[in-house]
């Protein structure tokens, strides 16, 4: 790994200091082993020493992927503001292989220019600059951008700092006031915001392939019954209210399908809905369970969990049906696929005797790991990258989100202030 | 006994729940914009109606424990099975049904926390339909019998370990 990745050492000089209602509390529970010294410099002058500074999101960002680690500020071999004053030799005898040097200017009103350079320790040269005008309430955005733009530079893979986790909440729990409440967040937590609340039951948020819409279950009417909310504009539609289940909707790959989970055929089937005509075609028949409908990224075939065998497992069935394959064998409860996004890994809801925990699945060789330890794990999702995997834990009785590293390195958990959070969708891509 | 069952649930016969909902194409929710601009109020997008009643209920004794006690069938861990010690409940909701042709049951499944939360959505719907098949083996019809499943969603009881467990694994009978 360390031979693999380039050690960044990094200087961002920051300034705009803003509060936000960060609803969700990040801890990192596992570090990994080695990980690559990061030196983070704070700027000395006229800034604002806030947690919503540039340099502290980046940081954040940069040590929460788990490619990075910060190099202590002590270690610093100089304090330098501008590149001309880069001492490259000093930098790299720290062990520090790349450095990103920040600056803000004031523009005019609210409006700043965010600089960044990212420099080449050892071929002594700059690898980057660019500069992003932005308003002081775009702070939080700036830094992911710059966060995305300096992790796929020095690891190769596109960066999802700028991505998006949906999420249910409960408050109130247990009482007449119980509210359940759909949020997004950004992927690092903060900016929660509200985007549906209901006194009824919700569940399975599942992202459009677009980033625009949110398709959900919602027992408002009782029954469950899946609907379709574009969350720019706020307006929902309801788009499968059938007798029996509605439920487990799954965008296909080019947005055009939901696959779903109904029972209104006698038992829980996969089925499409054309979701321009909503009408509906059936995949799978027969008594079995056959829910948690997932695509796979050519959007030719679906993965699911049935228990046609037994015990839940994941099977694969193409879009237009015929026999379904069973994919996984190791471990007498295999459930909710979630497919990386290059297609070569599953991860899921494993329980091997030991509780059910988050594991992942190689497909070309079937060679499953379990990554979490947990008793009550569900609900894995992928970060766009395929980089995180995060899912639900229960932490003293109390619904925690969690997110793993793909290879199960990096731990770390996120805590609402208030209430219970649980079924985390990770967003597509947003730009 | 039978006769007091058949009673009871008469009794209980006006207290059936309607399961209709609106059929809104597109109902206005809570807004995000993109830009992430001012606050979001946390509006409820639920639609709720008010109560239906100001008058007090009148509530008769129940006659016999089994009907008592909540009108449930409990379910072993991941199994739809019915049990033996359920098989009364559901002789005498059968008989009521049967005796009532007019009378509606709802029949609500549920499961425990363990497993995945759509699974377990289909495991308690698979549990109310083996319920409603064998009230109906013993006479009822099935547009009687309404089957809704709230997976793990609406526990009974709240904790983990098997005694909350086994509470939350059941088909609660709503007449």
């Amino acid at each position: 790994m360390k031979n693999l990745l380039k050690i960044l050492s990094f200087a961002i000089f920051l300034f705009i200091g803003q509060s936000t209602h960060a609803i969700l509390e990040i801890e990192i529970t596992q570090g990994i082993e080695g990980a690559l010294p990061i030196a983070i410099v704070a700027f000395a002058g006229d800034v604002y020493t806030a947690p919503e500074a540039v340099e502290n999101i980046v940081r954040s960002d940069l040590r929460r992927s788990g490619f990075f680690d910060v190099l202590d500020k002590q270690r610093f071999p100089q304090i330098i503001t501008d590149p001309s004053q880069l001492n490259y030799k000093t930098w790299r005898d720290t062990g520090v292989e790349s450095l990103l040097l920040g600056k803000v200017t004031k523009a005019g009103g609210d409006q700043y220019r965010i600089e960044f350079q990212l420099f080449d320790l050892i071929r002594q040269k700059r690898i980057l600059g660019n500069v992003i005008p932005a308003s002081s309430k775009d702070v939080r955005k700036v830094g992911h951008k710059i966060s995305d733009v300096v992790f796929e530079n020095l690891t190769g893979i596109r960066g999802a700092f700028s991505t998006r986790i949906a999420y249910i909440s409960t408050v109130n729990k247990d009482t007449a006031n119980q509210k359940y409440i759909l949020q997004i967040a950004d992927a690092d937590g903060h900016n929660a915001r509200t985007v549906f609340s209901s006194n009824k039951q919700l569940m399975s948020p599942t992202w459009s392939p677009d980033g625009t819409r949110l398709a959900y279950v919602s027992f408002e009417g009782d029954n469950s019954a899946i609907y379709v909310q574009d969350i720019i504009q706020g307006t929902r539609a309801r788009v499968s209210a059938r007798a029996g289940i509605n439920s487990a909707p799954a965008w296909s790959p080019n947005g055009r399908y939901l696959a779903l989970t109904l029972s209104a055929g006698g038992s829980p089937d996969i089925y499409l809905m054309d979701t321009g005509t909503r009408n509906i075609k059936r995949l799978t028949s027969g008594s079995s369970i056959d829910t948690e409908p997932c695509w796979m990224p050519d959007g030719k075939s679906l993965l699911f969990t049935s228990d046609r065998s037994g015990g839940p497992q994941v099977y694969e069935i193409s879009i237009n049906g015929g026999k379904a394959n069973r994919i996984t064998f190791e471990g007498n409860y295999n459930a909710a696929p979630d497919i990386s996004p290059d297609g070569r890994f599953l991860t899921l809801v494993n329980n091997s005797g030991n509780g059910f925990r988050i594991a992942v699945m190689d497909m070309h060789n079937k060679a499953m790991r379990v990554i979490t330890n947990g008793s009550l794990d569900e609900g894995p999702s992928y970060a766009p990258n395929g980089s995180m995997i995060i899912y639900a834990t229960a932490e003293q009785g109390r619904g925690v989100l969690a997110a793993v590293s793909a290879d199960g390195r990096v731990k770390q958990k996120l805590r609402l202030t208030e209430g219970d959070v649980r079924e985390p969708a990770w967003s597509p891509f947003r730009y | 006994m039978a006769k007091q069952l058949f009673y009871t649930l008469f009794v209980c016969l006006f207290f059936i729940l309607s399961g209709c909902s609106t059929s809104t194409k597109e109902i206005p929710g809570d807004v995000i914009s993109d830009d992430y601009e001012g606050d979001i109020a946390v509006g409820d997008g639920s639609e709720t109606s008010g109560l239906e009643s100001e008058g007090d209920l009148s509530m008769g004794t129940l006659g016999d424990g089994s009907l008592g006690s909540g009108n449930v069938i409990y379910f072993d861990y991941n199994s739809a099975e019915i049990r033996d010690d359920s098989l009364p409940l559901i002789a005498s909701a059968a008989e009521a049904l049967t005796t009532n042709p007019t009378m509606q049951m709802r029949l609500e499944g549920h499961a425990d926390e363990r497993g995945t939360r759509e699974y377990n959505l289909a495991l308690g719907e698979r549990r109310a339909q083996s319920v409603r098949e064998l009230i109906m083996l013993q006479g009822a019809s099935g547009n009687q019998l309404d089957v809704v499943s709230y997976g793990e969603e609406k526990p009974a009881v709240i904790g983990s370990g098997e005694e909350s467990w086994q509470q939350n694994r059941r088909v609660e009978l709503v007449y």
